[in-house]
């Protein structure tokens, strides 16, 4: 890697050298150009580039090491966008520097111009400190906003000040129609008098992404006078093409639609949309207002609701489209976040729920009079009236407990939307999506999850002042806890407090209120650049690549379904990779790295020759896979052997320390073709006890411990370590616990690892409960609970996911103080063995 | 030290350059540092003018709508106001202005409604039927604008603006102060007529012919601006044309 100091003192240097003999003409001294792509520059001159992926955030004023030059890689598969970033450090100022892209070519395949978009992204500076990520203090220059390169031309925005990074994210989107392959090309950026070349790699899949979402959202549009006061347009016009460029990005959100046309033309949007590509969900129209109804005093006029579900209902059974499938209510403007600091919020979405549940039982009974005489009556009866019944009334709800507080009050109809970081284990997320309400509503609901201010790094957000790995990840924690819908409530506020006076440049202004950077909006409006709708970012880009990866994972999951597998376990394993519970990791190498593994499985599990995981479980060194073939005809061997199933699958166990990739070769049809799967990376044993030592471990000095030989207690080896978990008799809190030294483990070098394995011995009768933390700094912070079963458990700790590995100090496993019956300080005994380790 | 030497070695390719044109007569670009240096110098001194108060005749300009840039931000509207267009009697801006796809060439008939500087501003008042029918679009000033930065309106005698009505029936107009940006606080309103064709209208700030009143707001005005009416009969597009929104500041 090159230094930039040293590039700088060069500069300097050659500077000097220039002042005491210039010769020669006002030829360019600028860069040549290499046929391999790279460049060769003068020092002080032209720029420096490199390449990365898009889920980093380059500061404009980073001073990090500069990477050696790559190739642009983007892998993808069809029907997708995807992209990456070129990088350029100024070595002077440059003025009117350009960015072009050669054609995509894959033989006589090649991507259409249309299809290949560059962007300058755009600045904004962090003037307060309200994130908690330490890699976006007060003074950074962040990317976001994405501003056409033509755009940025033709406003002189093409500069870079010296010493100043700029860069350029590079889109690539394929149709259903791509051919799958390697595409190559380049990316020219010529700045003052040099030309820069950087080589493109782009790997399309032979797989389509589903043009409509499998799976909901809702990201709010704001008013169409918020965003006026830079569009300077409130039509229907221009209210279109925000939701024309929102559902670009898989955003959904209400019709471009405020009452004008009624019914008819409602209905005669959601024909136009509901199968336009990211279309999935869409808020029913609503109106604030007082109105009676069954004797209640409803906040919302709930005749023209029925109007317009009547009308819905009817255009599905003409056209046999069940249009209510995509239909959630979402009274933003009535009950959101109902808390106890809001007085009567509480009293509100009891008489909301009440009205709502009357109402749809009143429509529904209707219709069901109505439409009697209808060709396709029974379509309605069979599907759309249980659709009807069902509608989610998502409701905000902030924390599971608030789920215990809708129980108190009957609200038993809305759909709980929790905010992502109370979901931080499987016991809060049945906490909050219990199957029913108390209540007589006996209809299933949804279970939705939202950010807004909250969460903060390390859970995922959408914030300017933190990393985009998380927001795209959010989308993968939505299918693997089968959440039904993500909501944000804003997407292009362009006014202080929502509704309060227009920021003064929205382009540079991160707040929206006292809220967080970035809260509040992901677009930017158009108007300022010439551009009619809004202009993107790299936030939205990030989520929307994270709903386009979530067909991936549905896609595997639907292969394994139809083979009559299941695909849990092993996307588990996978998902353990890149988040633990609802916390992302920060390695996008590991990100991109388990995405394209899920997409060779998608592409592996649908040939004749596929196989299908079903689990991979590394224990005591071990890794024990189950599998199926994706073509029951065809026949496995391993290492030359055939293998015989076992209760439906095959099973092996691979040992770790000899071979961490397993190599099957599947035959069908004659032809035979070899499959590799990595199972983990290099095992290593780092405390065993086998020499006596005790180092890396920790206990308080109640707790004693002791080399043990009593073999029913060694897991590998002769010895093992015994542990006496000592309570105390203490006023206030006290937890026993043993900890694992990150010394102990690769020499400290903790970011290197994929996970930490641990064989512990449960002496009591009953199970026993474990917490861990790390700590980090001089903070603890949790991990994980473990309940431990009587006997023998084998714990793995996915140490890829968690952050801040360089700070963490070592593994505390703490337990509640233990205490006899008498009050007296308690033991429980535990054995410790085999602390082991694979690499990444 | 960075700076130095870059100045010296900028001179240095100049010097170097003006010897080859000496020999070469020229072919080389010559624009260096010096050029650019003085093109930013004027520049902000353009700049400097127009965030200064614009004040003529006794009247200070609280928006002119002379350039995208003046009021974007500066402005905001209610209840689906509708769309705006500066109408202007210059050259339409070319590549690189701001909001330039909001620029129309006057018609003969706008070129009326323009009443200082080259551009007035359009704005088309969507017409509802339904909901939106029955509430009252609006549209509003920042007082902490790009030239008009005044929230004390003790020392002001009056408003005034130029209305162009492009209907052929008068339209209701309501001008409105009020403390704060929430267009619900709006204690400070003056409700005038605006006939078809061009309205010079002059509000008084008088609290005695006033709806709704205290003194006390009126060194605390965030936000000025008109209501207009949006009837069940008025089913079309209204079309009113705004210039020259100023204020009439108190003699002495």
């Amino acid at each position: 890697m090159k230094k930039k100091n040293i590039r700088k003192a060069l500069s300097l240097a050659l500077s000097a050298v220039m002042l005491g003999g210039v010769i020669g003409s006002a030829a360019s001294c600028g860069a040549t150009q290499n046929s391999d792509g790279g460049t060769e520059e003068a020092a002080g001159v032209g720029i420096t580039l490199w390449t990365t992926d898009a889920q980093e955030k380059v500061l404009q004023n980073y001073t990090g090491d500069i990477p050696e030059l790559t190739p642009l890689t983007i892998e993808m598969a069809k029907g997708e966008y995807e992209g990456a970033q070129v990088v350029f450090l100024a070595n002077e100022d440059i003025d009117g520097y350009t960015v072009e892209v050669s054609r995509l070519t894959n033989g006589k395949a090649y991507i259409p111009e249309e299809n290949v978009s560059v962007y300058m992204e755009k600045y904004l500076e962090i003037t307060t400190r309200k994130g908690t990520n330490p890699d976006f203090k007060v003074g950074s220059m962040v990317p976001d906003a994405l501003l056409p390169m033509d755009v940025a031309v033709e406003y002189g925005e093409n500069v870079v000040k010296e010493g100043n990074t700029q860069a350029i994210y590079v889109e690539v989107q394929t149709l259903a129609d791509t051919a799958p392959g390697v595409y190559t090309g380049t990316v020219t950026v010529r700045a003052k008098e040099g030309v820069y070349n950087v080589p493109v790699s782009l790997t399309v899949w032979d797989f389509e992404v589903p043009a409509t979402p499998s799976t909901k959202n809702y990201l709010s549009r704001f008013s169409r006078d918020n965003y006026a006061s830079f569009e300077f347009d409130s039509s229907d016009y221009m209210d279109t093409v925000y939701f024309e460029e929102q559902l670009k990005y898989r955003m959904n959100c209400y019709l471009p639609f405020n009452g004008v046309g009624g019914e008819e033309k409602y209905v005669e949007l959601l024909r136009k949309y509901y199968n336009w590509a990211g279309f999935s969900t869409y808020n029913v129209y609503y109106e604030v207002t007082s109105q009676i109804y069954d004797g209640m005093t409803v906040p919302f006029n709930v005749t023209l609701l029925k109007t317009y579900l009547k009308a819905i209902v009817k255009a599905s059974l003409e056209d046999n489209v069940n249009y209510l499938d995509k239909a959630i209510f979402y009274f933003c403007n009535i009950i959101d976040e109902p808390s106890e600091s809001r007085p009567g919020s509480f009293e509100k979405v009891q008489n909301v729920n009440a009205a709502y549940k009357k109402m749809l039982l009143d429509v529904n009974a209707e219709l069901e009079a109505e439409l009697v005489g209808y060709d396709n009556y029974s379509f309605f009866l069979e599907t759309v009236s249980e659709t009807l019944v069902t509608i989610p009334n998502v409701l905000p709800l902030n924390k599971p407990d608030s789920v215990d507080k809708m129980n108190s009050i009957g609200a038993d109809a809305i759909t709980p939307c929790i905010e992502l970081e109370f979901l931080y284990n499987q016991d809060q997320r049945d906490h909050a999506f219990a199957d029913d309400l108390e209540g007589d509503w006996p209809y299933e609901k949804e279970d939705w999850f939202y950010t807004c201010v909250s969460p903060k790094y390390p859970y995922p957000t959408t914030h300017i002042d933190d990393y985009l790995l998380g927001s795209r990840l959010m989308s993968w924690m939505q299918k693997a806890y089968d959440m039904d819908g993500y909501l944000n409530w804003a997407i292009n506020d362009y006014l202080w407090d929502n509704y309060s006076e227009p920021v003064d440049d929205p382009y540079t202004e991160t707040m929206r209120g006292d809220y967080v950077p970035g809260d509040g909006f992901l677009f930017y409006p158009g108007a300022p650049y010439g551009i009619i709708g809004p202009v993107g970012s790299l936030r939205a880009v990030s989520y929307r690549d994270g709903m386009e990866d979530y067909e991936y994972l549905n896609m595997l999951d639907e292969i394994y379904t139809e083979r009559g597998l299941d695909s849990q376990a092993i996307e588990d394993t996978l998902y353990a990779s890149v988040f633990s519970e609802v916390t992302p990791i920060t390695d996008r190498d590991v990100f991109y790295a388990t995405r394209r593994e899920f997409a060779e499985m998608i592409l592996l599990c649908s040939s004749d020759h596929g196989v299908l995981y079903e689990d991979i479980v590394v224990q005591q060194g071990k890794a024990i896979v189950r599998f199926n073939t994706y073509n029951e005809d065809a026949t496995v061997s391993y290492k030359g052997e055939q293998l015989v199933k076992e209760a439906g699958s095959y099973q092996l166990i691979i040992d770790l320390s000899k071979e961490t990739t397993l190599v099957l070769s599947v035959t069908f049809d004659g032809k035979t073709v070899e499959t590799k799967k990595v199972l983990s990376g290099l095992y290593q044993i780092a405390i065993d006890f086998e020499d006596g030592k005790t180092d890396g471990i920790r206990t308080r000095t109640e707790t004693p411990i002791s080399i043990n030989t009593d073999t029913q207690y060694v897991s590998n080896g002769n010895q093992s370590l015994r542990i006496d978990l000592t309570g105390k008799v203490v006023e206030g809190t006290y937890e026993p616990f043993f900890s694992i030294s990150a010394a102990s483990l690769n020499g400290g070098n903790l970011s290197e690892l994929q996970d930490l394995t641990l064989s512990i011995y449960n002496t009591e009768a009953e199970t026993v409960e474990l917490r861990l933390s790390t700590f980090v700094g001089d903070q603890y912070l949790s991990i994980n609970d473990y309940e431990l079963a009587p006997g023998w458990n084998y714990l793995q700790i996915k140490v890829s996911t968690l952050s801040r590995l360089d700070k963490v100090n070592g593994f505390y496993f703490f337990m509640d103080n233990i205490l006899t019956e008498e009050g007296e300080a308690g033991v429980k005994t535990v054995y410790l063995d085999e602390i082991a380790y694979t690499k990444k | 030290m960075k700076k130095l030497f870059r100045r010296i070695g900028v001179l240095a390719v100049t010097a170097m350059m003006s010897f080859g044109a000496l020999i070469a007569f020229g072919g080389c670009d010559n624009t260096g540092d010096n050029e650019s240096s003085s093109v930013s110098e004027e520049s902000s001194a353009s700049e400097q003018v127009q965030n200064q108060p614009i004040i003529e005749n006794g009247c200070m300009q609280i928006a002119d709508f002379e350039s995208y840039d003046d009021i974007a931000g500066n402005v905001k509207s209610g209840w689906s106001f509708g769309t705006w267009t500066l109408i202007t009697k210059g050259e339409l801006p070319g590549n690189g202005v701001a909001g330039k796809h909001l620029y129309k060439a006057a018609t003969e008939a706008e070129l009326a409604t323009i009443t200082r500087g080259n551009q007035s501003l359009k704005c088309e008042i969507l017409g509802r039927e339904e909901l939106w029918g029955k509430r009252s679009p609006y549209i509003g000033f920042k007082t902490d604008g790009t030239y008009f930065n005044k929230y004390d309106f003790n020392d002001c005698e009056s408003v005034l603006v130029d209305i162009y009505n492009a209907m052929d029936y008068d339209l209701n107009v309501a001008f409105y102060m009020c403390p704060d940006s929430s267009v619900t606080s709006q204690p400070y309103r003056y409700y005038f007529t605006v006939k078809p064709g061009m309205n010079n209208v002059e509000i008084p700030v008088d609290y005695s012919i006033l709806s709704y009143g205290y003194k006390e707001i009126l060194d605390r005005v965030e936000e000025l601006g008109f209501i207009f009416e949006r009837g069940e009969l008025h089913e079309e597009t209204q079309i009113v044309y705004i210039d020259n929104f100023r204020v009439k500041l108190m003699e002495g």
